[in-house]
């Protein structure tokens, strides 16, 4: 394993409401790996405080071997991050914020400042407060990308953009660097789209995660079973594996993980099925885990 | 990236700055329209309160770019350092002020009449022993550090504003009673400059600080951390001011120095007072000084030598539960020969609490005091005179049923009349007082009235008594010398201002000197003449005089200093140690010691100068050298 982050006992609060709870995570060196959560379950939290934008309670970051205080800001240079709201100096040009970014990152390519900013047709002359939210995001982007980050920390980045760049960013951008080495941690609760570019998925839920694995090793053994009987049945059936029981028109639905030998026989034991097999989608697999 | 972030400041405070400078020219335009008071009251109003005013906003306005652009998330998640953002803001920030200041500085060059018209403003910084120009800087610098350490804690930069303006004020006010504190306690005033430097790092690093660790979207915890760091901060530094003042540690309030007025000798030794070790001796033939009394907490004016002894009176036991006691002893061998105290209960004064004491007769024979029988609970009555013999016994009382005052003095023991001299009302200012003579023989006394006067001092051998009397609107200040024994009065000096605060009289000789205002006089006793000490002058200084007579009255030493007249430098000048021979004509001139405010004190051929904590120094005529003995 080749981590080139890792979290280790991570805890955060606000006022009486812990949002954290002792989490910890591994990041694979050119990978992506999807973190899902809904909305309020600390994934936005958990990404600024990877960005040292706010303090753990608790914890310990690890990044490239070696530990990160709050106070760190040197770890930042090879990271690239897109915040959910991309809020910059409204005073400054297009250009202008690229220049004053440039002075913060020594891996900063100007041309490929420039190469970004024409594929997003960024105008490079227009006041920052002049720009639409899309194109704010895309900014954010460009001022992230340019850089050549060795981590890029992708909070809820699509929303907003249109759909030519948002297919653009998930075919061609997230392939194109990560071919290129870079770690990707995308935050989002758009899971469609994470479906799409992700090699590990990461569920936050109640402060913790609930899932983490890689993507494809998930689907080779997580399982979508018809069967018979109502899910209240299932659920106190104590059978290791079921993740979520749901009831349907002709019986029950279970999310099964991990399927194997042992979990069919025990379900064939209760009772007759199964009805249908399928491989869950990934929103089916969020759902199940986050209730 | 600290230039760029200070680049990017500057850029984004534009309009402050433009604001500032409009200012400046719309006060510099008002001062060219106008030369007369409404120009002075709008420079003053603009001092006192606009550049104030601007460098409070200037700070308040730290970070307000980020709270109005939301841009905390942009900025805390670059690659560069919290403290270094805090500093290069900060830097950026003052430097605008600074900019703003230095224009104002140039104004004040160019513009024709402004620098006349500034020095006619009254500054509060005399006071302080702080030049004006650096105590106003150091006001702006710690209005907008005060201000800019708040600033990320509000997005409202009014708040802010109002929040530094009420903090600063409070600490203003908080200095009042902390220099009260230091003088009252060291005799010291703070070291404003130092003291405003640390007020500022306070501000400085508990926003440094809070910055550093602080979740900005909890914004009340952080001010809450902010609020303890300042507290703490602001604490050590007057804790660290006080133990300046205290030259050492802050809790020992007992810094030692010489009580007033403390220098008399006996048998050849030396004596004085010390706060921190009471009453000392000092042998100059094996140059030791040795503690004589118990206890330190001694009654100045309270010591009498006479006959090969010593009386004096001290406190013993702790505050709030002090028992005064009058001591005798021998001065050869500091054998206690009596002692007389008030509180214990076979004593027969436990009744009585002492007024005035002690006093030795010439001959150290007897013991005199005054003292008021309790009546009640905190109630005294008619004041008393006692006197014994010096080993305490056979104790008579005479009742001085005649004073109407128990406020008292024991001037002196007039011999071979049997007299004693008492001060009525003794107060240094600005009250009716008499003296009275009281014969302990007879019983029967007289009074002399005094009138309103001051510094009422009387004459080794007690038959001279010197007081100046205060201008009564219908004539004018005198100095007076009542002779004890003829009971008459002559007036040595009239005019309209003399404050004589210092008298010297000579053993032998029968001459006085005086002091009037920054000149020294000597009188021949008892009619004359009256001879000015020759001293050059300079006139753009105010002198001080100190002086006594060497050899019973065979010379006068006289230190002299200058200061200022406009106090603008408190520092002391034209410096000078003279002997004038019994002509008056300057013999020899010494080296100044280093004491500040001395007190002079010649004894026989011996001349001692103390200072109030830089102990007691001895001059070594031969060589001209001062030695400090304590």
């Amino acid at each position: 394993m080749n981590d080139i982050l890792k979290l280790e006992n991570i805890s955060k609060g606000f006022g009486r409401k812990k949002v954290l709870r002792g989490l910890d995570l591994s990041l694979d060196k050119g990978r992506v790996c999807g973190l899902l959560g809904r909305n309020g379950e600390g994934k936005t939290t958990l990404i600024r405080i990877l960005m040292g934008i706010i303090p753990a309670d608790a914890g310990r970051i690890v990044y490239q071997g070696r530990p990160v205080a709050f106070a760190d800001a040197a770890y930042k240079r090879t990271i690239g991050y897109i915040a959910e709201d991309n809020i910059f100096y409204d005073r400054m040009t297009v250009r202008g914020l690229l220049r004053f970014n440039a002075s913060f990152f020594p891996s900063w390519s100007r041309q490929k400042a420039e190469d970004y900013l024409n594929r997003f047709g960024l105008p490079g002359r227009d006041r920052i407060r002049t720009l639409s939210r899309g194109q704010k995001l895309k900014l954010g982007l460009v001022a992230a990308l340019a850089a050549s980050p060795e981590l890029l920390l992708l909070d809820d980045p699509t929303s907003g953009l249109d759909v030519p760049t948002r297919h653009d960013f998930l075919r061609n951008i997230i392939h194109e660097i990560t071919e290129a080495g870079t770690t990707v941690l995308f935050a989002s609760h758009m899971v469609h789209e994470l479906e799409k570019v992700i090699d590990r998925l990461a569920i936050l839920h109640g402060g913790r995660l609930v899932l983490d694995v890689d993507y494809e090793d998930l689907r080779s053994k997580i399982k979508k079973v018809a069967w018979t009987g109502r899910a209240a049945e299932w659920d106190k059936s104590r059978i290791n594996g079921i993740v979520s029981a749901g009831d349907t028109a002709d019986g029950c639905e279970l999310i099964i993980y991990p399927w194997d030998e042992a979990v069919e026989k025990a379900l064939t034991a209760a009772g007759p099925g199964p009805l249908e097999t399928s491989v869950p989608s990934l929103e089916e697999i969020f759902t199940s885990f986050v209730g | 990236m600290f230039g760029k972030i200070f680049i990017k400041e500057w850029r984004d405070n534009l309009a402050l700055f433009a604001l500032g400078v409009v200012v400046l020219l719309g006060v510099l335009g008002l001062h060219l329209g106008h030369q007369d008071k409404a120009a002075l009251f709008t420079l003053g109003a603009f001092l006192m309160f606009v550049l104030p005013g601007l460098a409070f906003l200037i700070g308040a306005s730290g970070f307000q770019n980020e709270f109005k652009n939301n841009s905390w998330t942009y900025l805390f998640s670059r690659p560069v350092a919290k403290p270094c953002i805090w500093t290069a803001k900060y830097v950026s920030q003052l430097s605008i002020l600074a900019v703003l200041v230095g224009l104002w500085a140039a104004l004040r060059l160019l513009a024709p009449g402004l620098g006349r018209l500034l020095s006619q403003l009254d500054w509060p910084a005399d006071h302080l022993s702080i030049g004006s120009t650096a105590l106003y800087l150091l006001a702006l610098f710690l209005a907008f550090t005060a201000a800019f350490s708040m600033s990320f804690l509000s997005d409202r930069p009014l708040l802010v504003f109002a929040a530094a303006v009420l903090v600063v004020g409070a600490l203003v006010l908080a200095l009042y009673p902390f220099e009260a504190f230091l003088w009252g306690s060291y005799f010291r005033d703070p070291l404003y400059f130092v003291l405003l430097l640390m007020i500022i790092a306070s501000f400085a690093l508990a926003s440094l600080l809070t910055f550093i660790r602080a979740d900005l979207s909890q914004r009340l915890k952080a001010a809450l951390r902010f609020t303890g760091l300042l507290a703490a901060f602001l604490v050590l530094s007057f804790v660290v001011q006080t133990m300046i003042a205290s030259r050492g540690n802050p809790f020992d309030t007992q810094k030692d120095r010489l009580t007033y007025q403390s220098v008399i000798s006996g048998s050849g030794k030396f004596f004085f007072g010390s706060a921190k070790h009471g009453l000392m001796e000092y042998d100059p033939a094996s140059s030791e000084t040795r503690q004589i009394s118990a206890s330190a907490e001694l009654w100045d004016h309270h010591i009498s030598v006479n006959g090969g002894k010593i009386a004096f009176v001290e406190s013993l036991g702790r505050p709030g539960s002090y028992r005064e006691e009058i001591q005798v002893i021998r001065l050869e061998d500091h054998r206690e020969i009596g002692r007389v105290e008030f509180h214990g209960t076979d004593s027969p004064f436990r009744d009585v609490r002492l007024l005035a004491g002690c006093l030795l007769s010439p001959d150290g024979e007897r013991l005199c005091f005054a003292a008021a029988p309790r009546t009640g609970r905190g109630q005294y009555g008619t004041p008393a005179l006692f006197w014994m013999k010096s080993d305490g016994r056979e104790s008579h009382r005479l009742p001085l049923d005649f004073v109407g005052t128990d406020r008292l003095r024991l001037l002196g023991w007039m011999s071979p009349e049997e007299k004693v001299v008492l001060l009525l009302a003794d107060k240094f200012h600005n009250e009716e007082q008499s003296l009275a003579i009281v014969d302990v023989a007879t019983g029967t006394h007289q009074k002399v009235d005094a009138g309103r006067s001051q510094f009422v001092s009387i004459s080794p051998r007690a038959d001279y008594v010197v007081y100046e009397s205060l201008p009564d609107g219908t004539r004018p200040a005198r100095l007076m010398l009542l002779d004890l024994r003829q009971l008459s009065q002559t007036t040595i000096l009239e005019d309209r201002y003399i404050s004589a605060v210092r008298t010297a009289w000579a053993e032998y000789g029968n001459r006085l000197a005086f002091n009037k205002g920054q000149d020294v006089f000597v009188y021949s006793l008892p009619l004359g003449p009256m001879v000015q000490v020759p001293q050059a002058r300079n006139p753009q200084l105010y002198y001080y005089n100190f002086f006594d007579w060497l050899g019973g009255g065979k010379e006068l030493a006289v230190f002299s200093y200058g200061r200022d007249r406009d106090r603008k430098d408190f520092g002391l000048k034209d410096k000078s140690v003279k002997i004038f021979d019994s002509e008056l004509r300057e013999k020899r001139s010494l080296p100044f010691p280093e004491v500040f405010w001395p007190s002079v004190w010649a004894v026989g051929d011996d001349l001692f100068v103390g200072g109030w904590e830089e102990g007691l120094w001895r001059l070594d005529l031969k060589k001209g050298e001062w030695k400090k003995i304590y």
